[in-house]
This record gives C-alpha cells, sequence and structure tokens, in this order.
C-alpha cells in the first residue's frame, strides 16, 4: 500500500507567493494567525523580481536533527514518511544549544519560538497542500532515502 | 483582544517624536481600514493646510479582517491631494497589510517635515528615522534592492514602501511603490511623502494572534475559511484574474468603442489585439504573483527582454514589469502605441521614476495632440518632438517631468502640476484636457456612469462607484438620472465598508453584505447586515464633509468639463451635455438630502 505521507515542494515553479499555505499551517497546527509560527515559510529571493522560495521540513527518513537532540524525548523521527515530532511539554529550547536548528542542512526548516522556547518544524500534517492553490506542495511516498 | 489592530504610531518627523499609542473606541466604532484613516485625516489635517506643508499627513490604516480571511490584502493610505486639493485617498495591495497586521499597528501617521532626504525603519516596537543619504533620488527598482539589503530582518514579512524622483521633485501625482508591483498609484501620496522628506518606510513584525483567545469559536472560523477560499479556488468567480488579469479588459472594451484612444478621440484603436491581456500572455507573461492572503495572483509581471548595445546578440538584459488594464490603456492606446512592448517599456519608466502611470498616460495624450495642434511646440519642448505612437519621445517626456527643475517654470514644470496647469498656460487645448479636478480617468470610456462616477466619487477614481461597470450593464436602457445616481452613491458606501476592512475590490462580488456580516461574527465583531449599510452611508459623510472643507466644489469641476466628454465615443455613444447635466443636477441633490450638506 502506498502511503502519501512526507511533504514535498514539488512545483516550486508554480508559487505565486499568496502565502495561503504559511497562514493555514500557523491556523490550524498553532491556532494562530501567525507568519512567524508556521512551519513552513515562503520568501522571495532577490524579491518579488526574482524567484521564491519555500522555506519547509525535508521530511528526511533519517533526520540529522533526532540524534543530536540532548533532551530526551522532545522530539523522535515519525514511524513512517519521514521527518519528525517535536514534544512541546519536553522540548525546551532554554536547555539546549539548538543543536536541531544547526544539525539541518536546510536553514530555517527547524525554528526557535521565542515565547514557546519550542522547536517548530513541520510535521507532514499535509494542510498546507490543501490550501495551495496552484498546487506547488504535494504528499508522496517518500522514496529517496534521506 | 482584539482581532482590529487598535494602536496608532503617530511620527512627527519635525520633531523626531515617535508615539505608539492605542485607540480602541476609534477601531471599534469605525472597523478599521477607510473608516479610520478617514477619521484621523479629520482629527490631524486642519482644512486650509498645505498639501505640501508640514500640516498635511500620510495616514496607513488595515482592516479588522485583513490576513484573516483570503483576498483581504489591502491597506488604505489618506491625505490631502496635492494634485485635486482635496481627498487623497488610494489603496494598495502586497505585503505591507501583513507586515501593519503582525506588527500590532491598526494605523501609522505620518506628519510634519524631515530636515533631510530620510527613511523610516519600523520593526515591531522599534521605530528609526534615518537620513537617506545616497537613497536620494534613486529609481523605486533599484531602491527595492538596497532596501531588502540594508534592512535584512524579516524576509517573508517585511514590507518596503518607497518613493521615486517624481515625488521628490513635488511632480503633483507621484506615486508610492509597494513592494513590488504594486502602488498607492493615484492622487500624488508619493508627492506627499517627497515633501515630507520621505524616501522609504520599511516596517516590518513578529507579532501572532492566538485564535481561540480572539474567537467565540475557531472551528467556525476555519470553515467560514474553507468557503471562502473554494470559492476563490474551485469556480469561476475570480477566474478572469488570474488567467489574464485585468488586461483581460483591453478587447471588449474595444469591441464595445469603450478603448480610450488617440487622448480619447477614438474608442476603437486598430492594433488592440497587440496590447490585450490575451497577447501579452502568449508574448510576454513571466510569472504571476498575489498580494498576502490572495490565492487568486492576478499580479501578471512580464519578461521585458531589452537591448543595450547593436555590436552582439549578447548585449541584452531583461527587466520585469507589471502590467495591468489601466496603464495598457492609458500607455498604450490612448498614446497610440500599438505594441506590448513599447507599452512595457513605458510602464517601466513610470515605474522608475515612480510616477503614476495613468495620470502620466493622460498627460502624454494632451501633450501629443496639443504638439500636433501647434499649441504648444519646439519652443516649448525644448525641440523635443512629442508625437502619437512615438515610444522614444513619451520615454523622453516621463523623464523630463520627474526630473523637472522646480526654479525653471516651463512645459515640463507644469505638466508635473497637471493637466489645469497646463491649460492655464496653454488655453486652446482646454476642451481635450480630460480630467476632473485635475484628476484624469482611467482607460474606461463606457459612457454617462463612468464619466459621472468620477466627478462625483469621493477620490474621483473610477474604483470610488465601478459607474464603468454600470454603463456596461445599462447599454440599451433608460434609466432615470435620480435612479442611476442611487446606485452608484450606494455602491460607493458599501466600497465603504470592504475599504474598511480591506477587502480587495477584485473580489466584491465574492464578499456580499451577508459574508461580511458572518466573516465579521467570526472575529466576535457583531454588525449586521443594515448595521454595516448604515455605517458606509456614515463613512461617505465624513468623506464628503473632508472633501469640502478641503475646499472641494462640485460646480467648479461642472464648469470645467472638457468638450471632449461629449466628442468622444463611448460604449452608449456620444454622451450629450443635458444627459450629463441632470445627471448632476440629480447629484447635488443627493448631496442635500441623503449627506446632509449645505452646497
Amino acid at each position: 500500500m502506498i502511503m502519501a505521507n512526507r511533504l514535498r515542494v514539488a512545483y516550486l515553479e508554480r508559487c505565486i507567493g499568496c502565502y495561503q499555505c504559511v497562514l493555514a499551517c500557523a491556523r490550524v497546527n498553532e491556532k494562530s494567525l501567525s507568519v512567524d509560527r508556521s512551519s513552513i515559510k515562503v520568501k522571495t529571493i532577490g524579491g518579488y523580481e526574482g524567484s521564491f522560495a519555500i522555506i519547509v521540513c525535508r521530511g528526511c527518513l533519517e533526520p540529522p536533527c533526532v540524534p543530536v537532540c540532548p533532551i530526551e524525548g522532545a522530539i523522535r523521527a515519525r514511524s513512517q514518511g519521514g521527518g519528525i515530532l517535536v514534544n512541546r511539554k519536553i522540548c525546551d529550547s532554554t536547555k539546549c544549544h539548538q543543536e536541531c536548528v544547526t544539525a539541518c542542512p536546510i536553514p530555517g526548516a527547524i525554528h526557535i519560538d521565542q515565547e514557546l522556547k519550542n522547536a517548530i518544524v513541520c510535521r507532514q500534517c499535509s494542510t498546507c497542500t490543501k490550501f495551495c492553490p496552484t498546487g506547488v506542495l504535494i504528499m508522496e511516498e517518500p522514496k529517496l532515502g534521506f | 483582544m482584539s482581532s482590529i489592530p487598535q494602536d496608532i504610531l503617530e511620527i512627527n518627523l519635525t520633531t523626531q517624536e515617535v508615539q505608539r499609542y492605542s485607540r480602541p473606541e476609534l477601531f471599534e466604532k469605525w472597523i478599521g481600514g477607510l473608516g479610520v484613516a478617514i477619521n484621523l485625516l479629520n482629527e490631524h489635517v486642519p482644512p486650509n493646510a498645505d498639501s505640501l506643508g508640514p500640516e498635511n499627513a500620510v495616514i496607513f490604516a488595515i482592516g479588522s479582517l485583513n490576513t484573516f480571511f483570503p483576498i483581504i490584502s489591502k491597506t488604505v493610505v489618506t491625505f490631502k491631494s496635492p494634485l485635486t486639493g482635496d481627498l487623497g485617498e488610494s489603496y494598495a495591495g502586497g505585503r505591507l497589510s501583513l507586515a501593519m497586521r503582525f506588527s500590532g499597528l491598526g494605523a501609522i501617521i505620518i506628519k510634519g517635515t524631515a530636515e533631510k532626504s530620510s527613511y523610516i525603519t519600523i520593526v515591531d516596537d522599534q521605530v528609526e528615522i534615518k537620513r537617506a543619504g545616497p537613497l536620494a533620488y534613486m529609481y523605486t527598482t533599484t531602491l527595492g534592492r538596497v532596501l531588502r539589503e540594508l534592512i535584512p530582518v524579516g524576509p517573508g514579512r517585511r514590507s518596503s514602501i518607497r518613493i521615486g524622483p517624481a515625488s521628490e521633485n513635488l511632480v503633483k501625482y507621484g506615486n508610492v511603490v509597494v513592494d513590488s508591483f504594486r502602488h498607492f498609484g493615484r492622487l500624488g501620496c508619493g508627492t506627499v511623502l517627497g515633501a515630507k522628506k520621505i524616501k522609504a518606510i520599511v516596517i516590518s513584525g513578529e507579532k501572532d494572534l492566538s485564535l481561540e483567545e480572539l474567537m467565540p469559536d475557531r472551528r467556525v472560523y476555519l470553515k467560514t475559511y474553507q468557503t471562502i477560499w473554494d470559492s476563490c479556488v474551485k469556480t469561476d468567480v475570480m477566474k478572469k484574474y488570474h488567467v489574464l488579469g485585468t488586461a483581460q479588459n483591453i478587447l471588449p472594451l474595444n469591441e464595445l468603442n469603450a478603448l480610450p484612444t488617440r487622448n480619447f478621440m477614438k474608442g476603437r484603436f486598430e492594433h488592440a489585439i497587440d496590447i490585450s491581456g490575451e497577447k501579452f500572455a502568449e508574448a510576454y507573461l513571466g510569472r504571476r504573483v498575489a498580494c498576502n492572503t490572495c490565492p487568486v495572483g492576478c499580479i501578471h509581471v512580464a519578461i521585458l527582454r531589452e537591448r543595450y548595445g547593436v555590436d552582439s546578440p549578447a548585449d541584452i538584459h531583461s527587466i520585469a514589469v507589471p502590467y495591468d488594464h489601466e496603464p495598457i490603456g492609458m500607455l498604450g492606446s490612448t498614446l497610440e502605441l500599438g505594441n506590448g512592448i513599447q507599452v512595457l517599456k513605458l510602464i517601466e519608466q513610470s515605474e522608475k521614476f515612480g510616477i503614476d502611470a495613468i495620470t502620466v498616460g493622460v498627460i502624454l495624450g494632451w501633450l501629443a495632440e496639443a504638439y500636433e495642434k501647434g499649441i504648444i511646440n519646439d519652443s516649448d519642448t525644448n525641440a523635443q518632438p512629442i508625437r502619437f505612437g512615438h515610444l522614444d519621445d513619451f520615454i523622453s517626456v516621463i523623464k523630463n517631468i520627474a526630473n523637472r527643475d522646480p526654479n525653471i517654470k516651463d512645459l515640463y514644470w507644469l505638466a508635473g502640476e497637471g493637466l489645469n496647469a497646463l491649460v492655464e498656460r496653454y488655453s486652446d487645448g482646454k476642451h481635450f484636457a480630460v480630467c476632473f479636478n485635475n484628476n484624469p480617468p482611467a482607460a474606461y470610456s463606457t459612457g454617462p456612469y463612468n464619466v459621472i462616477g468620477h466627478i462625483i466619487g469621493g477620490r474621483h477614481s473610477h474604483l470610488d462607484n465601478a459607474g464603468y461597470s454600470y454603463d456596461q450593464k445599462t447599454i440599451g436602457k433608460t434609466v432615470e438620472p435620480d435612479e442611476a445616481i442611487s446606485k452608484l452613491c450606494k455602491e460607493e458606501e458599501w466600497r465603504n465598508i470592504l475599504n474598511s476592512l480591506i477587502v480587495c475590490l477584485f473580489a466584491r462580488n465574492l464578499y456580499t453584505p451577508s459574508l461580511v456580516s458572518e466573516c465579521l461574527g467570526n472575529l466576535g465583531i457583531l454588525k449586521t447586515e443594515r448595521e454595516l449599510l448604515n455605517l458606509g452611508l456614515e463613512i461617505q459623510k465624513i468623506r464628503l464633509k473632508t472633501k469640502f472643507q478641503f475646499g472641494y466644489q462640485l460646480q467648479r469641476i461642472r464648469d470645467r468639463l472638457p468638450r471632449r466628454i461629449y466628442e468622444m465615443p463611448t460604449g452608449h455613444g456620444i454622451l450629450s451635455e443635458n444627459s450629463i447635466k441632470k445627471l448632476l443636477d440629480a447629484y447635488e441633490d443627493m448631496l442635500r438630502t441623503r449627506y446632509e450638506l449645505k452646497i
């Protein structure tokens, strides 16, 4: 059975920079109207004259952010589909050196919420894909071995 | 906690004093946006203020629904207009409303005058006014890049607004470029900032709002959001805006004999197909982008390839140029430029210098006709020919207007003041100077209600009351003047509500009174449809009061109506003076009765 359970920025060329994915993530997952608290970010490279970049967790099957975390139980790899889950009750950015952030080679894919003192990272829930009007984002079965 | 940001940031450039304070009663009564901005304009700008003096204010505001729902992406600015002398009011999309929302600001008031060219940074609660130094007189396009590097905080939620050399030289229709490709285009907001010596404002905030604290029931909000999103994306209601964009209007208007051509002499352009939305999409469109929260993405951006050398095919560069119906009409058919590349080059020229494309297009059209008729000649133009259909002439003239020397009151200086100043000097050109209170119309020669709509509209804009739309619905029908005026006035009153939320007017058919009431209810703001319509009327009364206090005189506009509006073809045929007179008489009655004004 195919499990389409990892987020992929599949068609970046279709992005119009509308922020629907950004706001949907914060609205549904964080119960918040926010850009910063969203797990997915859109930014321009060289302004609107340039191109868009979408910053989000790539859903690694062997996430480099997990083994470096010094707080037991704060993050763990998802059992299926790649990526990680953060235990908000345990994760505490004041008790570590934000090792997960520096271990990830995608700058910004994990960031620390300064108020919650938690790591904010995509949990592969697919909400953003449902609000993208142009089909940039898809959920797919992880095939690549990262 | 309230969904309406109630904080106001007041910046006095003369004293360099910055205050941040809360006005909950103002935002709750007027639901933000236009309702708040027009009241603040009344509070802060004395009626006899010099529009270019320190006593004028530039007031930005967002509305109660901004960022919460799709396509509610606009910011309003109010000021005393240097072009008309009365109400200045303009709207822009981009990322500005999002940046204000997450800075916790409902409104920003800029007063006074800086000593030297400056820029302002607003990063959450930190406000700084800094010397612009070498940023002064920079093209808006270049300045956008510099600002991104200069103030790197908050990529993705930062907004930068800026003016170009035209505004710094006090050309009366200087615009404000918002992020990239969006504008506070009309009525000279850029000029007022130029007079205040503010070259740019960059704003970024990282506040967030807890939906659970804010809303009676978050699940109801999520459901409403989904319904609106489905209407935007899964139905045809917004289709025309994302496929061809507003440029799709060119061919239907041309068919209707309503596309202003050759300075409004004609309503059809033989090269309309070559400047149509269809042609632009096929030949020049490089990408589409969206304002924040808008899943439609109406901003159509062309890639203009320009050769800078002739020796090698490699001597080429490309520029991203936004296009819409209005600039294509005013810089294309009005000037008889029948090639998309020519139109894009002229849009780019306006963009760089920060000059309103609609206004300068009509002024260029007047200059070309005056030059053709010998009303102005080479001694007036400094030997610069100004001919219909000649791109290079118009490129030079825009540069001459934008770079005008304030000490030499020549043709280009007058052109920078607007059509009224030109015809005061060159009175033989009075009858074809198409403007209403010095503000030229947009590219819709659809019929009597477009003309009337511009005359009576609060900001003399086609967007005030959509007369151009009413024209198209009434072709072949007889409508009594009272009925038509009532229709236009009520449309404008409802738009006052949309402009207080602030809904992009492209979504006006989606956000009905019923849906607006529901959306506000989701956020705990209880307003019935009737209460909203009454509020729209109250806002209109304040807009009109402000206009009249600033010196607006309907009779003066009536006396100055150019003969060309009775000569030009329209979708309703040639307009009669008598029909326009009856409509304006009906409007004067409306001013006395519905709006309780003594005129």
